[in-house]
């Protein structure tokens, strides 16, 4: 029966796997928030990065589809096959070719520090011991490490919360791009002139693929040489941001992460996403929990289904005491590698299975909270272990459980802000595509702050109105 | 009736029970007394295997309980009072007394509602039918854990302490209870420190200590004419008091 089961599986994964090399279409892998390489601009992904993977698209007739994943995450996106080409001004550097295959640079790229307009530091060869901002990862983060062993880097998860380090004083410069730079600085910051390093950026694909390489090649070439690229890059930054109009009020403010351009409509999107992998998650984790908690009962009772106890102990051990961030990642990057599926599915079974250990330790200690003489009444009425734990110990365990599983929602709903890591467009990472377009994170963030706390508050509710029930049920 | 041969339990290295032998006639309403911890709960428990003896056997009516299969069948024969009542809080009285026949098929849900409601009129609460457990003072609840036993048609009744957990002035309406199922003739092995109520209510008296049978006999030959020292030293302490 197993076997028959581990055969279903295998064959259901080579035809997932089959259906998805057939495509006609063509990956990128990016992370749109690097203006103006990749940005977000009318509910889309533009920029010169996409717009070049446009051209490669149309090269091979194949259609483009952009996905937007964290900057850590697009070599791996691209070494698992899940996404084709990456690019997202990925500068050449030895270990990143360790790992998949360069292209030709489309793009010199210079790493500049941004320093305040009164800052003493006039040159990159003046930095001693001071604190720098970087963006996690970036070319910049990994030359200051290398070459500038006194200075103290600190690394953001993104270039717009280095560039507020700078603007609260918190750091002395950035370092980043100078193409970007130059769309990311207010008018108390300057660039200095002496880059720190000049490097190339290129697009990468997975190692070995030569036949995808030589197209890249062939259309990066000829973007090159017709001049194409400069006149794409020069469309984006030619682009008004809002940025540039000095003095917004509040109400602008607002108007910028809310209205303008429809941004209303990422929130709306990320809190369908988080409910729905909440909701989803909840299911499964039920589901789960209630099959674990349940055989570990039986086995602790009758000593039967020796093996699902062992199973039900394992599988809770290794949830509950790794990270979830990690969970996900294993999930989508290496159980899901060769799979092309929906992410939002990923997150939804993600949390599900780590929900479920935490569900199945609640109902457990739904069990264990019912009075042992009440079970062992049952016993000696002669009802058998069945009975006893559907008609006595369940009704009385529900009590405990459902307030807590309640809980456990709550966290969920939290907890799928992490979602964002494998590109799933959940709140949270709403709030970041609104702020990488109006270079401020405190309306995006207030306003997802605000909505989760809503949802909370009105489960909360929920949970106390369920538990006067229950209390009132029994009496 | 019952018959118990060698019994023996441990809780992990501690031998509770060292081998305990005893026969219990149809109508014997049997007392167990003996010192905290000397196992006489234990063994009240070991009798219809709500603890699992570590070896021996506990034989109902010729049918060993001890890996019997039919274990669940044969329950319903022994009745079981608790020192907590142990009713089932999230049901009123009538559920908690019909839960189990109903559940077994023993009877259909009429009936058994008909037989609880005759059962609760015989203990004086057939008003509180719809009352839930914590509804009831402890004297009531101890009635209705009886009443729970006798709808199961059992033969055989063990009580577990069932006046310890009461206040003093309910004491008397369980122990009335008691009187009447003895003298309609029901088998009876009663676990108390309540030594005035066993030595007047018991027919036959077991001293155990030390997790042995130390001394057995009728309620005057233990009471009056103790032979054992470990009984006779018992006895003393209690008079002392």
């Amino acid at each position: 029966m197993k076997k028959k089961i581990i055969y279903l599986f295998l064959i259901i994964m080579i035809l997932v796997s089959g259906c998805g090399s057939k495509k006609k279409t063509l990956t990128l892998a990016t992370e749109a928030g690097f203006a103006p390489y990749e940005y977000y601009k009318n509910g889309e992904i533009v920029g010169v990065d996409i717009d070049i993977g446009k051209e490669i698209a149309k090269e091979l007739g194949m259609e483009l589809v952009i996905k937007d994943v964290a900057f850590d995450s697009i070599i791996s996106e691209v070494k698992t096959e899940k996404s084709d080409i990456g690019a997202a001004g990925i500068s050449y550097t030895q270990e990143r070719a360790k790992e998949v295959d360069f292209t030709i640079d489309y793009m010199e790229s210079r790493q500049i520090l941004i320093v305040k307009n009164n800052s003493k530091i006039k040159s990159p060869s003046q930095l001693t011991n001071e604190k720098v901002a970087v963006q996690l990862g970036s070319v910049a983060d990994e030359y200051l490490t290398e070459n500038y062993p006194y200075l103290t880097v600190v690394r953001e998860k993104k270039f717009l919360a280095a560039m507020q380090d700078l603007r609260d004083d918190k750091v002395s410069a950035v370092a980043m791009d100078e193409i970007p730079a130059k769309e990311l600085i207010t008018s108390d910051m300057v660039i200095l002139d002496d880059a720190l390093v000049v490097d190339h950026y290129g697009m990468i694909v997975k190692k070995g693929n030569q036949e995808l390489l030589n197209k890249v090649n062939k259309v990066i070439k000829r973007l090159k040489e017709d001049g194409t690229i400069d006149n794409i890059l020069l469309k984006h930054l030619g682009l008004k941001t809002e940025k540039t109009q000095k003095k917004q009020t509040i109400i602008d403010k607002f108007y910028y992460s809310v209205i303008y351009d429809g941004r209303y409509k990422y929130i709306i999107e990320g809190l369908k996403n988080t409910i729905l992998i909440a909701l989803g998650a909840v299911v499964i984790g039920i589901l789960l929990g209630g099959i674990t908690a349940v055989s570990r009962n039986i086995y602790d009772n009758t000593n039967k289904f020796k093996i699902m106890n062992e199973l039900s102990k394992l599988y809770v051990t290794i949830i509950r005491g790794t990270p979830s961030t990690l969970q996900l990642m294993i999930i989508y990057y290496v159980i899901f590698k060769a799979v092309s599926v929906n992410i939002v599915l990923v997150g939804i079974l993600a949390f599900g299975i780590n929900s479920g250990a935490y569900v199945s330790e609640i109902i457990r200690a739904g069990f264990n909270s019912v009075k042992k003489g009440q079970i062992e009444a049952g016993y000696a009425l002669g009802l058998h272990y069945s009975q006893v734990t559907s008609k006595i110990v369940l009704p009385e365990a529900l009590k405990n459980i459902l307030p807590a599983l309640g809980n456990e929602f709550i966290t969920l709903v939290k907890e799928t802000s992490i979602g964002a890591y494998i590109g799933i467009i959940e709140l949270t990472k709403a709030s970041d595509i609104i702020a990488s377009r109006t270079y401020d994170y405190f309306f995006p963030l207030m306003i997802i702050g605000l909505i989760y706390l809503c949802i909370t508050l009105f489960l909360s509710k929920c949970i106390h109105i369920m538990e006067v029930r229950l209390n009132h049920a029994s009496r | 009736m019952l018959v118990v041969k060698d019994l023996k339990k441990s809780f992990g290295k501690k031998e509770v029970l060292k081998g305990i032998d005893l026969t219990i006639e149809k109508g014997d309403v049997l007392g167990i007394i003996g010192p905290s911890g000397c196992g006489k709960s234990t063994f009240l428990r070991c009798l219809n295997l709500l603890e699992k003896p570590t070896s021996g056997h506990v034989i109902l009516e010729g049918d060993d309980l001890i890996d019997n299969k039919e274990l669940d069948k044969i329950r319903r024969k022994i009745g079981m009072v608790f020192q907590q009542f142990n009713l089932f809080e999230n049901m009123t009285v009538l559920e908690n007394i019909t839960l189990a026949p109903i559940l077994l098929k023993i009877m259909s849900r009429e009936d058994a509602k008909k037989e609880a409601i005759k059962l609760l009129d015989k203990i004086g609460l057939k008003d509180k039918a719809d009352n839930y457990p914590e509804e009831l003072s402890g004297g009531q609840k101890q009635r209705v854990a009886i009443a729970r036993s006798l709808i199961m048609k059992c033969e055989i009744m063990l009580f577990d302490e069932p006046t310890s957990a009461l206040d003093p002035e309910m004491i008397g309406e369980v122990t009335e209870l008691m009187r009447q199922l003895r003298n309609e003739g029901m088998t009876m092995v009663i676990v108390s420190h309540e030594i005035s109520f066993i030595k007047n209510f018991c027919n036959k008296v077991v001293f155990m200590s030390d997790g042995k049978i130390q001394e057995m006999g009728t309620s005057e030959e233990i009471f009056e004419h103790p032979k054992n020292e470990l009984l006779i030293n018992f006895l003393s302490k209690i008079n002392k008091r």
